[in-house]
């Protein structure tokens, strides 16, 4: 009856139980709520264990029927339990002085999620063991549910977490008004073309605007009439702005306009994604629950149970339809011509273009932050998936170009000796400036830099990657690791100068280039977060524009072709010297204009940021999204540099919580998130299309 | 041979040595236009080094190799490549990664003008480009019997196929000179008489010039116009199939002295 590996496997999990125990995982969060006045973090990562030892126990008798699966699932969870409940035993026993001398993080078991509200030892290891034994039999029990609905319930509960771990930072996005006209929309309109069903495409574009119409007419006036400006359901608890259906507050011409081509463009968005493929298709759906959620989120002030409920549903129904959805939508999409999918596929490029251009001003300084530092990652990475994804080289002092294009554009911009020698000290600056009231304002009038941001912004990636070609040369002929070593020499030479006494009056040595001037957009600066967040924005799609088109261009072919053999290539008639130099510069470039704007956006520029962790940094993102991908550098970097400073409410564990995530996804998904598809090169030949034409 | 053509390929002296090796030891080799010429030999004869100073993957260090009455001694292996030869490999040697047109595509190559800029921008100049080149790659993977698998990686193509793939490959450099190292290494006997028609249907329906290393010498008696033996680095025979089937030299190569003794085997060859 009891697997053969079921104690093994379990105890294994129990072994990371017990280091978890003692760096005070389950006792350190128990303050921190996921669900309010229910369920603490520490008790969810309590809960967790329990269940991971039961999964692992019931996946060691797959195959022997449900009760087997239970029995095991219980044994699991309550060796499990066991084990911690011996943790349990070793504290009471053991002077606490002593424990923590070794595990400096440890604290009194008080409150632990292990203690379970008891105060004594003895009945909390009992307590433990039984619970084990329970939640080990849920694990088993669900272990035997088809594998679909165990994703379901998987990504279900994990979307809950996820929202309640981060309320503090996500609770004030969108108002649950704004979020249910949207979803609403969406949803109105998708099953309204699923019901009648389409004649044409124009068809289906009209049943989608018509519904957005309707619904902006609807809300419209719903909204004027509750008098949504008070305190009411649909204007939520904080003090957000509800822009959506303030809008026909203001009632003039153009905000109305506005706020009824917002709703146009969501029925669009409904009624074209039921033709669209999956990935495009299910970002809909994803979209609207992670909006809907956010909307009931911010309708109170914390998650309490009947919002986690709600939200429950929200995400159970969405991931038990989508996959079904998805299907029907695919083969719409593949059986439709090919003009009426590009137009579907515009459609949903200018719906997701006007949701990133809105977004800033939901979303707020700090996460517009993160968004803008993930950016630059997006930035280097798209660069650095020139080098290695496509022709296969391993540049670890990619760093290099980046502080190249920060310092050149900086020293260009900033005061500096090359426009005012003498003045830039700092405390000759001060006697100087003695009649100004602001400083730096006063600074930049006595002593400009040379150029403005967007002179000094071409310069400087040109400047990048012509350092980057000409590094390059002398490195023609390594490949691999030892073309790894040399390029990580470059790039820690690299800094010794930035930071040397030598260079100091053009570098500033360790201080950097300071006062750097933000952007300017005529007389908007670009100094806040969410306002450089455009110009991020606008690069990052640049960037990605450039390099699909490098990829399928004939140098992209010659830089995978030289990634996979270089001989071969070369005797294919490739000139490999070239590609590789332009490989070289094409991502350098790209690197310095992600410098650029970094140093402008901080408005200095120090060489401590300009590390080898940066380099390995931006590698890592580049595999874990998927090596030779543009989606694939976007999800790496969300992943890698996003999801660190989001798990910022992790406090000291975000790193080990990171790293396990990261080990876990490369065991899982050894290609990467997203790896590329191989291109369908034979549709597009002439003699495909006029066929397709023909039918 | 009765009526001489024109010389496309001539080896004068070629000498290669790794080391104390000297892996091609002065061979003198003339490929006329239009033929198709084999070159035979035991493993470790030097066969494939002699291709590798051909194509520029090795620099010989004596004598000259001249193509079409250039020399290409010393030049990079993509000059020898626009210079019009074309080469597959007895290992199979395609870019893995890529689908079976992308590799078609990488072999246009040098015919292809549109810079960086010009896909950076998407000029229509470059776009027609493209799409010309694509069409010219559907043809000949239709051409070579790959119709349908355009789309497939080539690491995930059939062996067969890849055999194909990589011809096709080498056919989109437009070659005049198309080197064959081992075109049949482990295929079944249907697939290598399938090889041997299409590699006659080459030269018939592309004007090429063929030279090849073979081992199958059924294919090579079949096919060839004259055959070339290798033996140590050295060029040891030199004629029509029939001649070199019959000479001693050739048959000491293949199966040592001691049978030659005791046989005289003038036949033993076929079954090599």
């Amino acid at each position: 009856m009891i697997g053969k590996n079921t104690l093994r496997n379990a105890a294994y999990v129990g072994v990371v139980a017990i280091l978890l125990a003692f760096m005070d995982v389950y006792s350190s969060f128990g303050e921190k709520d996921v669900i309010a006045d229910f369920f603490t973090l520490s008790q969810l990562l309590f809960y967790a264990t329990l269940f991971t030892g039961g999964v692992v126990a019931a996946r060691s008798v797959t195959g022997r029927g449900l009760g087997v699966s239970v029995l095991n699932g219980m044994v699991g969870g309550a060796l499990v339990a066991a084990i911690l409940a011996l943790v349990v035993a070793f504290v009471d026993a053991v002077p606490f002085e002593g424990i923590r001398f070794v595990f400096a993080n440890f604290s009194p078991l008080e409150g632990s999620a292990l203690m379970q509200g008891q105060a004594d030892a003895l009945p909390a290891m009992i307590l433990l063991v039984v619970i084990g034994a329970v939640v080990g039999g849920i694990a088993g029990f669900i272990a035997q549910l088809p594998l679909r609905i165990q994703n379901t319930l998987f990504g279900t509960v994990a979307a809950v977490v996820i929202i309640g771990v981060l309320q503090g930072q996500i609770n004030r996005i969108v108002t649950l008004g704004d979020a249910l006209a949207i979803s609403l929309t969406f949803f109105v309109a998708y099953m309204a073309v699923k019901a009648l069903g389409f004649k044409s495409n124009l068809e289906l574009l009209l049943t989608g605007a018509g519904v957005g119409v309707a619904s902006a007419i609807l809300f419209g006036v719903a909204a004027s009439m509750t008098g949504m400006e008070r305190d009411t359901l649909l204007r939520g608890s904080q003090q957000l702005e509800p822009i959506l259906l303030m809008l026909p507050v203001v009632g003039d011409l153009l905000s109305l306009l506005v706020f009824g081509g917002v709703f146009v463009l969501f029925g669009l968005y409904g009624a074209v994604a039921t033709t669209l493929g999956r990935q495009m298709h299910d970002a809909g759906w994803y979209f609207m629950a992670v909006t809907l959620a956010l909307g009931v989120l911010a309708s109170a002030r914390a998650l309490d149970v009947p919002l986690a409920l709600v939200i429950f549903v929200i995400f159970g129904l969405t991931f038990a339809i989508v996959p079904t959805l998805s299907v029907r939508a695919t083969a719409i999409y593949e059986s439709l011509p090919r003009p009426a999918r590009t137009v579907n596929r515009r459609v949903f490029f200018v719906v997701v273009l006007v949701i990133l251009l809105v977004v800033p001003p939901f979303m707020g300084a700090s996460l517009a932050n993160t968004l803008n530092l993930v950016m630059i990652y997006i930035i280097m990475g798209v660069g650095m998936n020139v080098m290695i994804g496509y022709a296969g080289l391993l540049d670890l002092g990619y760093v290099a170009s980046f502080a190249i294009g920060a310092y050149t554009a900086g020293i260009l911009t900033a005061p500096s000796i090359l426009t005012c020698p003498g003045v830039v000290d700092q405390a000759d600056a001060f006697n100087l400036l003695r009649g100004y009231e602001d400083t730096v304002l006063g600074l930049q009038q006595v002593c400009p830099g040379l150029m403005t941001f967007w002179q000094a912004w071409p310069i400087a990636i040109f400047v990048s990657g012509l350092t980057g070609m000409m590094l390059g040369v002398p490195v023609m002929r390594l490949r691999g690791d030892y073309l790894a070593i040399v390029t990580l020499g470059f790039g820690e030479i690299l800094q010794r100068i930035l930071i040397s006494s030598t260079f100091k009056p053009l570098f500033g040595g360790p201080q950097g280039v300071g006062r750097i001037p933000v952007p300017t957009l005529g007389d908007i600066e670009l100094a806040r977060s969410t306002e450089v967040y455009y110009l991020f924005l606008l690069v990052v799609a640049l960037g990605a524009v450039v390099v699909l088109r490098l990829a399928s261009s004939r140098l992209g072919r010659a830089w995978r072709a030289l990634r996979d053999d270089e001989d071969v290539a070369e005797a294919m008639g490739i000139n490999t010297t070239v590609a590789k130099l332009l490989a070289f510069g094409v991502s350098s470039a790209f690197s310095g204009m992600g410098g650029a704007l970094f140093g402008a956006s901080l408005q200095g520029i120090f060489p401590n940021s300009f590390t080898l962790l940066v380099s390995i940094n931006v590698l890592s993102l580049v595999i874990l999204g998927g090596m030779g991908g543009i989606p694939g550098v976007f999800i790496g970097a969300f992943v890698l540099v996003g999801m660190p400073e989001i798990l910022r409410e992790l406090r000291d564990y975000r790193l080990l919580a990171f790293g396990v995530l990261l080990v876990v996804t490369m065991l899982m998904r050894p290609d990467g998130l997203l790896p590329p598809q191989p291109p369908k090169l034979s549709e597009q030949s002439t003699a495909h299309k006029q066929a397709a034409a023909g039918d | 041979m009765s009526n001489q053509p024109e010389i496309l390929l001539n080896c004068a002296g070629v000498i290669k040595r790794f080391g104390g090796l000297t892996a091609v030891n002065a061979v003198d080799l003339k490929v006329g236009r239009g033929e198709i010429v084999s070159l035979i030999g035991p493993n470790g004869a030097g066969k494939t080094t002699f291709f590798n100073c051909i194509t520029g993957f090795y620099t010989p260090e004596e004598g000259d190799v001249v193509f079409n009455g250039k020399s290409l001694k010393g030049a990079r292996a993509d000059i020898i490549a626009r210079a019009g030869i074309a080469r597959t490999y007895q290992n199979i040697r395609l870019f893995s990664k890529l689908t079976a047109l992308e590799n078609i595509l990488v072999g246009m190559h040098q015919h292809l003008k549109a810079n960086m800029w010009g896909a950076i921008l998407g000029l229509p100049s470059t776009r027609r480009e493209e799409q010309r080149a694509l069409d010219d790659a559907m043809e000949l993977l239709d051409y070579c019997g790959l119709t349908g698998k355009g789309d497939t990686l080539a690491s995930n193509l059939p062996y067969g196929y890849q055999r194909r793939l990589e011809v096709a490959r080498a056919l989109a450099i437009r070659p005049q000179l198309l080197l064959l190292d081992e075109p049949t290494a482990g295929m079944n006997p249907q697939e290598t008489d399938d090889m041997m028609h299409f590699i006659r249907k080459l030269r018939g329906d592309l004007n090429l010039t063929i030279f090849l290393i073979e081992h199958d010498m059924k294919l090579v008696m079949g096919v060839s116009d004259r055959v070339n033996v290798m033996n140590f680095g050295r060029k040891i025979a030199e004629g029509t199939p029939a001649e070199v089937q019959a000479n001693p030299d050739v048959i000491e190569a293949y199966l040592g002295s001691s049978m030659t003794d005791k046989s005289g085997g003038k036949q033993k060859v076929e079954g090599v």
